[in-house]
């Protein structure tokens, strides 16, 4: 598990930027739950995409790695949403 | 039970060797699930409102409570709650609300101290704090005093009694409990205990602002706030030199308090978000470990990917449902 980290780890530092840039976003945008739920959307969608060209560039992309990627993400936004939506009914 | 529990989470024959929980058919049907209950709790919230909404625990006995002791750690004098000061704490609170702003100033340009005017306060010193999103009293106070603007206020010399109003609302289509804390007081401050670095501060504040009064002469004062109305909302005039009239404000201290629902929505989605992200990264977790051990090849993508995505979203759930303060 760690050895796969290591062998990947420029891809998580890139990862790892993408997400404390969303985090510092979404603090930043703290009340405005609209806005933070935009926020987390194009988190996730820029996930996907790093995910699919993670896979892309070690040539292990296929259809099926795409939907989850696709999938997890989705998922993701289904959580702040049923969050946002259904606890603070923005 | 417990074959099931093993088909959903740990890789075996039976799943095809991944997690039955993240095949694509089981991860739509939460996503499906997901929406579909965020629409359900938005409805009920909206029409049954007695059953699910927003509420806070937070009392004035609580918020003076917990504010006394941080002043008294500070060696400073308790504050005593004044009725005047909670009266414009939630005049201001549901002003909020009215014309759906979150700032210390509303957009027609009512100041924090036409509330407290309006209320029958006649002050020397004045000083507002707010809150919102929050749903406990200890959760506030401590926001309030983890930022030197606020906790300058709360610690502050300048002030006697205090007032407060946790209301819950909409605001900018969101409900939320918006928490207002007036600080007061009705004479000059006493002088600081030499050995209170803080309070000697706030009190050659003081001097300063009390050096340049407002006329008293003038037949409709205005008071103005000698400090910027930035962060932190603190003012000093002579008392003197107050007027009566409220600018047509009307302070609704009769209201009836809005019905406390049956469930609070913020705390069950919160808690059902936290639980379904900690179950799809448990199997996450267990899935990657039982492959490694048992060296079975798949196509499929990094399970740690997926890991730290939905860490992350643990992360946030537990940052946006806290609070703000103003």
């Amino acid at each position: 598990m760690f050895k796969k980290i290591n062998e990947h780890v420029a891809y998580y530092i890139s990862l790892i930027l993408i997400f404390a840039l969303g985090t510092f976003l979404m603090s930043s945008a703290t009340p405005n739950k609209q806005l933070q739920m935009l926020i987390f959307v194009i988190m996730a969608f820029f996930y996907v995409i790093w995910g699919v060209l993670h896979h892309f560039i070690n040539h292990e992309l296929s259809s099926k790695i795409v939907v989850e990627y696709i999938l997890i993400g989705v998922l993701g936004v289904a959580i702040m949403f049923f969050l946002l939506k259904g606890g603070f009914g923005i | 039970m417990q074959d099931f529990l093993h088909h959903l989470f740990l890789p075996h024959i039976s799943n095809n060797y991944r997690a039955k929980l993240l095949h694509r058919k089981s991860i739509l049907v939460v996503i499906a699930v997901l929406f579909f209950a965020g629409f359900s709790f938005s409805a009920i919230r909206t029409n049954l409102p007695s059953v699910l909404g927003t509420f806070s625990d937070i009392s004035s006995e609580q918020l003076l409570l917990l504010t006394n002791q941080k002043r008294q750690e500070n060696g400073l004098s308790p504050l005593l709650l004044n009725q005047q000061l909670s009266n414009a704490a939630a005049g201001k609170a549901n002003d909020m609300f009215a014309q759906n702003y979150w700032a210390h100033n509303a957009p027609d340009g009512k100041t924090p101290w036409v509330f407290i005017k309006a209320a029958g306060y006649n002050y020397v010193y004045a000083g507002e704090n707010l809150a919102r999103g929050f749903t406990s009293a200890p959760d506030v106070v401590n926001a309030w005093m983890a930022s030197p603007e606020h906790r300058k206020n709360m610690l502050s010399t300048n002030y006697q009694s205090v007032g407060y109003a946790a209301e819950t609302g909409k605001l900018n289509g969101e409900d939320t409990v918006l928490v207002v804390e007036m600080l007061g007081s009705t004479a000059l401050a006493a002088a600081p205990a030499p050995t209170n670095q803080l309070a000697s501060k706030t009190q050659q504040e003081v001097a300063s602002t009390t050096s340049s009064p407002v006329p008293t002469s003038s037949p409709t004062p205005a008071p103005t706030p000698t400090i910027e109305p930035a962060k932190k909302q603190q003012e000093a005039v002579p008392a003197s030199s107050l007027g009566n009239s409220a600018g047509g404000l009307v302070l609704d201290a009769n209201k009836t308090p809005n019905p406390k629902p049956l469930i609070n929505s913020a705390t069950l989605s919160s808690n059902v978000s936290k639980g379904v992200v900690a179950l799809f990264i448990l199997a996450l977790i267990l899935d990657m470990i039982v492959i490694e051990r048992r060296r079975v090849v798949r196509l499929v993508g990094h399970n740690m990917d997926h890991v730290f995505f939905l860490t992350l979203t643990l992360l946030l759930i537990t940052l946006i449902v806290k609070g703000a303060i103003n």
